[in-house]
């Protein structure tokens, strides 16, 4: 059987990680109460996680949970996982519990054993053997990597798109972190050598990776964050394009033509959350110049009647294919000829900045799928 | 010729390793860049006197690594393997921002590893010197 994604993110857990981000969460959303950690402490006696059930009587269901982020196999007579398993499951079911939050001394009524690795039939039958000696064997539920993903998928099933989101931002935000640190190290040594057009230079990359990091944070809070409340005022676009400009790399800002005429001249009011817009504004422009060689241009227009604001913008690159118009929107989505462009990317900019216009009571669409590709902001005027 | 040797830098993201290049060129080093797995092939079959490859794991096209572990099949893996087949002794050095300690099993004689955040751009020309000497 093929290792899947799921698999592989579970086995690199270690048990700690595996009881923190995995055990705790997934028995909260299978409706268990008071779900705790228990491990470490003095009174742990063989539970890792601990939670209940309310019966239909009122009444509490203990369920402890022994989690290994280890294969369990080999037989109970003999030293070795399928050993320790079943003593902390002894002692799990045979040392009560004092419940912290109602201050009671309780017995467990089940106990599941948890693996993020195999469990082997023998494994199984030797431990339930020796259970059914003290009458506990119907106590014990089993659980191994496979039900463990069938139980996460079903019960939190936003679960792995969360993990895969967080462990891109970790690796995404690595590039501008590294160009920071050793800019900063370059210019502590040399900073008396250098000419200054190259100070200038050194200190526009640190400001530009600085920039970066908080572009990252900033779309990473954005797609996790429930709500979204605006805060509006009025402004135009030529601001907030200035703001975001200023933020983009000088040898990618000399490929940005900026419109000018009529969006100098007569700019048009729009009401809109400043911070949330420009940010909305860089997810596109970030975009632009990541999928192309080639020049971006930033237009204003309005629309035919005059009551939409536009901000269209527009670049050479690889196109949208067809197909994908409406997916490219969905947070996480990246086109296939996105990934085989660039290694880089959370595929969650275009997400943003819709949810972000669309708060706005605008939107952010797709104009133009290619030569040129144009993506449009658009929002009411005020 | 300068007076350290040629080195070849592949990475797709040069901006964020300018400081470390910068370095290397000021302590006697000439750096050819490439950005692409194609230009790194062009840079390899014209120029002569590559004394070290410095190569990122994670370039374009493609391949990004697994998403939720972060392994995964990386394309500067594949391209080693590339170099290998006609230079089977040019020293390379994985310069990575993946977690070196997933990937030693690539480590020889004639491949080096280091993470990107555990050096600072002045500690570089040594671990270079060392390469190449080696």
């Amino acid at each position: 059987m093929g290792v899947s994604e799921e698999d592989e993110y579970l086995l690199s857990l270690n048990e700690n990680q595996l009881r923190n981000i995995v055990i705790v969460p997934l028995l909260k959303h299978m409706g268990l109460r008071d779900v705790i950690e228990y491990h470490g402490g003095s009174a742990e006696k063989g539970k890792d996680v601990i939670g209940f059930y309310q019966g239909p009587l009122n009444d509490r269901h203990y369920v402890a949970v022994v989690a290994k982020a280890v294969d369990i196999h080999g037989s109970v007579s003999k030293r070795g996982s399928a050993t320790e398993t079943l003593m902390q499951a002894e002692q799990a079911l045979n040392e009560p519990y004092t419940d912290i939050y109602g201050l009671k001394e309780v017995t467990i009524d089940e106990c599941w054993i948890l693996t993020s690795g195999e469990i082997k039939n023998t494994a199984i039958e030797s431990i339930r053997g020796k259970l059914a000696k003290s009458n506990l064997d119907k106590l014990v539920r089993f659980i191994d990597r496979s039900k463990l993903i069938r139980l996460i998928s079903d019960h939190m099933p936003s679960f792995w798109q969360r993990e895969r989101r967080l462990l891109h931002f970790a690796h995404e935000v690595k590039a501008p972190l590294v160009g920071l640190q050793s800019n900063v190290s370059f210019l502590q040594r040399r900073w008396q050598s250098l000419p200054p057009e190259r100070l200038e230079q050194k200190i526009e990359g640190i400001k530009c990776d600085i920039g970066l990091v908080w572009h990252l944070i900033e779309t990473f809070v954005l797609v996790e964050q429930k709500d979204l409340p605006i805060r509006p005022e009025r402004t135009n676009y030529r601001n907030l394009v200035l703001k975001a400009l200023s933020m983009v790399p000088p040898e990618s800002r000399q490929r940005v033509t900026v419109k000018l005429g009529d969006f100098q001249q007569n700019a048009s009011a729009i009401m809109a959350d400043r911070r949330l817009t420009e940010h909305a504004i860089s997810c596109l422009l970030d975009n632009a110049l990541r999928y192309s060689t080639q020049n971006v241009t930033i237009e204003e227009r309005s629309d035919s009647n005059g009551s939409i604001a536009l901000l269209v913008i527009q670049d050479s690159g690889i196109g949208i294919p067809s197909g994908v118009e409406e997916r490219i929107f969905e947070p996480g989505y990246r086109a296939p000829n996105a990934q085989a462009l660039t290694v880089t990317g959370m595929g969650m900019g275009l997400a943003v900045a819709r949810r972000i216009l669309r708060q706005h009571q605008g939107d952010v669409k797709l104009v133009r799928q290619s030569d040129p590709t144009e993506f449009a902001l658009c929002l009411p005027m005020a | 010729m300068s007076a350290n040797g040629l080195i070849l830098v592949v990475d797709d993201e040069l901006r964020s390793i300018q400081a470390f290049i910068d370095e290397l060129e000021i302590q006697g080093y000439t750096v050819i860049c490439a950005s692409t797995v194609e230009e790194c092939r062009g840079v390899l079959a014209r120029a002569s006197g590559i004394r070290l490859v410095i190569l990122d794991m994670m370039l374009p096209p493609g391949e990004r690594p697994a998403a939720l572990t972060g392994e995964g099949i990386h394309t500067g893996l594949r391209l080693l393997s590339e170099i290998r087949s006609t230079f089977p002794t040019l020293p390379v050095l994985l310069f990575t921002n993946v977690d070196v300690r997933r990937l030693q099993f690539v480590c020889d004689s004639y491949t080096h590893l280091i993470e990107k955040c555990s050096v600072f751009p002045f500690e570089l020309p040594a671990e270079v010197r060392k390469l190449i000497s080696e």
